[in-house]
């Protein structure tokens, strides 16, 4: 334990007063972060999009829609449920929902109930959306049967998510960070330290190998919670990004730490030299970062580069830390991500077990 | 008495190379021994070896009585290591560095009784990658000491030193012997062997090729004294050889040796030569024979060349 303590301290210090590694490590990432996520936020000239789902049994919706002026928004029309997608998604603002009874209730003189669906999570885009149909519902109302309030606007929040672009970079930055803790983090101080025979010489010393390991590789996993401490703090005071689920975020950090520094010891047993395991490293490290869906969205991609993303680690946990921290859907389950990640884990630690190398 | 070292019959060969072959050495407890030999001698290796650093191809060795393998972990808990090139963590203060080695042994020193024996005291706070050569060769000989060892594996100690921080090394290596530790030197300086060690064993092509107290060696070797002068060419080398009294005339990269068993007469001869214009020297030097001489008897080489 005493050895462990005086490996641990002595490595956080290496790193920490290393300019270079701590700007890499711990700053690049989250600096990334926030300026792709404010670059890329410029958000196109405002167009309502409103979609109506007409569940009317009698002539009245079909009328009501002809009556609404096409020309103030993009209308669609759709089921219920099509449409609420689609405001999942982001594509509509609004969504109007014409009750079966909406004929009935007019020609009895009752007032009809219209839903409208909005997404709570945007009030620029619901404020503008609700205020124009409530107009609309006026002038309805009056050209439809000339005594007022025979519709009736019922405003309904659902649940939507919507992703900013700060919502996607932050997430899959942390996933970048991890990997660079794993690239610049593990694979070059290894290969420095073992150039310059640092493990040699603690070779005749009374530690065991495995005493070295743990204090390693406990040292990485408190880099890589830190990382996370300071994505969450800049996150949450720059932009409001926290973490929804705290369960399965905290397994995502640690997970991905282990799976990354593995990346590193197996990287460093490769090469031979320093400069070879950082040839490797960055040849591993700059496809992982561009093709995972981290920093351009997968969907951006030419469909060649589809299987490469759907092999890579980083996919599935940048994936995960979208889903953890800012609810966004996700491209893969949680337990598909987690059952991907542990798989990856195996293969790699395997690999730096096969491949290790002291001197 | 308990052997603090015993090799028996060591081989190491690298393909066709063979850089040890067949050493048999101890070291007593309370007993200095010297590794001495040119460079590529097989010096290195044999500590490697006796380190656990290289896998012999044959031969056992015993350390503090334990048979190699067997039991390593506290073996090496007893043992200081100095080793030719020590990694070191340059982001570390030199006090922060031997804090992480005292903190790997169960009884170690504090770090400033550690930086004390080597004179870094001063230096404490400088982090590693700011010290010098010498500074650095002296952290590494008290990331050695800071062990409260009972055997110590000393690897060139003093190469890079001035001449005062080297004696005051050797004062250290002094008192370990008379706290009964035993010490595996080697070195490239004689004065140093001569000095420190009870015993030296002299190494070439991987073989010992002479070993016992330096003064004995030197007896053994020498009845003569060395006159030391400056090069001289052929005709005159051959001239000094057959002076009356010289046994031995060495001449090597600007330096001629004459050993002669009668100092005033081979002198006299010399300057009668002088005189007659047949000779031209500088920078003379009547001493004793030391074990440098031997080393350049038996090896054919000066240590240091």
């Amino acid at each position: 334990m005493k050895s462990i303590s005086a490996l641990y301290l002595a490595q956080a210090r290496q790193f920490l007063r290393d300019r270079m590694a701590l700007i890499f490590v711990l700053l690049l990432p989250v600096g990334f972060g926030v300026f792709f996520g404010v670059i890329f936020s410029g958000s196109s000239s405002f167009e309502l999009n409103i979609g109506v789902a007409n569940q009317d049994r009698g002539p009245a919706g079909a009328a009501f829609i002809e009556a609404l002026p096409g020309e103030a928004f993009n209308l669609t029309a759709g089921t219920q449920d099509e449409l609420t997608e689609q405001l999942w998604k982001g594509e509509l603002h609004t969504v109007l929902v014409l009750p079966e009874s909406m004929s009935e209730d007019l020609a009895s003189g009752r007032t009809a109930q219209i839903e409208v669906l909005y997404d709570s999570a945007n009030p620029t885009a619901s404020g503008i959306g609700l205020g124009m149909v409530s107009t609309l519902l006026s002038e309805a109302n009056l050209s439809m049967s000339g005594s007022p309030r025979t519709l009736e606007m019922v405003p309904r929040s659902v649940q939507v998510v919507h992703l900013r672009s700060v919502d996607f970079y932050l997430p899959g930055m942390l996933g970048v960070a991890l990997l660079w803790l794993g690239v610049f983090g593990t694979a070059q101080p290894f290969a420095a330290q073992r150039e310059t025979k640092v493990y040699r010489r603690l070779q005749v010393t009374p530690i065991s190998k495995r005493t070295i390991l743990t204090a390693e590789v406990s040292w990485r996993v408190t880099l890589g919670v830190l990382q996370a401490g300071i994505f969450l703090l800049v996150g949450y005071l720059a932009f409001q990004v926290g973490v929804v689920a705290w369960l399965p975020f905290i397994g995502t950090v640690l997970l991905g730490t282990l799976v990354f520094v593995s990346l590193g010891y197996a990287i460093a047993g490769i090469g031979r030299s320093l400069e070879s395991t950082m040839g490797i490293a960055q040849l591993i490290n700059f496809p992982m970062m561009m093709l995972s869906g981290s920093i351009i969205s997968a969907d951006m991609l030419p469909s060649f580069f589809k299987s490469v993303v759907q092999v890579m680690p980083l996919t599935y946990l940048s994936d995960l830390f979208r889903q953890t921290m800012v609810g966004a859907p996700g491209t893969y389950p949680m337990a598909l991500d987690f059952a991907i990640l542990g798989a990856w884990l195996v293969v790699l630690l395997g690999l730096a077990v096969w491949l290790w190398r002291w001197e | 008495m308990n052997q603090a070292i015993e090799v028996k019959n060591l081989r190491k060969a690298y393909g066709e190379v063979k850089a040890v072959d067949g050493l048999s050495f101890e070291v007593a407890q309370g007993e200095i021994l010297g590794l001495l030999g040119p460079n590529g001698a097989g010096k290195t290796t044999t500590v490697e070896c006796l380190l656990g650093l290289r896998r012999p191809d044959s031969g056992t060795i015993r350390l503090l009585g334990v048979e190699n393998g067997s039991d390593t972990q506290s073996i090496r808990a007893r043992m200081g290591v100095q080793l030719q090139s020590t990694g070191l963590l340059p982001q570390l203060t030199v006090r922060e560095q031997v804090q992480l080695f005292g903190g790997l042994y169960p009884n170690a020193l504090s770090s400033k009784a550690a930086l004390s024996l080597v004179g870094l005291e001063e230096k404490a706070r400088t982090p590693t990658k700011a010290l010098s050569g010498g500074q650095q060769q002296r952290l590494a000989v008290a990331l050695a000491l800071v062990n409260k060892a009972d055997l110590f594996f000393l690897d060139e100690p003093t190469t890079g030193l001035d001449p005062q921080a080297r004696q005051s090394l050797w004062a250290v290596i002094s008192d370990l012997r008379s706290e009964g530790k035993s010490v595996l030197l080697t070195t490239h300086y004689m004065e140093e062997a001569s000095f420190l060690c009870d015993r030296v064993a002299i190494i070439d092509h991987g073989q010992i090729i002479e070993h016992g107290a330096p003064q004995t060696l030197i007896h053994k070797h020498f009845h003569e004294s060395a006159l030391e002068f400056s090069a001289v060419d052929a005709v005159e080398q051959e001239q000094l050889a057959r002076l009356p009294g010289v046994t031995q005339a060495l001449f090597e990269n600007g330096h001629s040796t004459l050993y002669t068993t009668d100092v005033p007469r081979t002198m006299s001869a010399m300057y009668d030569l002088v005189t007659a214009g047949a000779l031209a020297f500088d920078d003379l030097v009547v001493r004793q024979a030391t074990l440098e001489d031997v080393f350049l008897k038996l090896t054919g080489r000066r240590i240091r060349s």
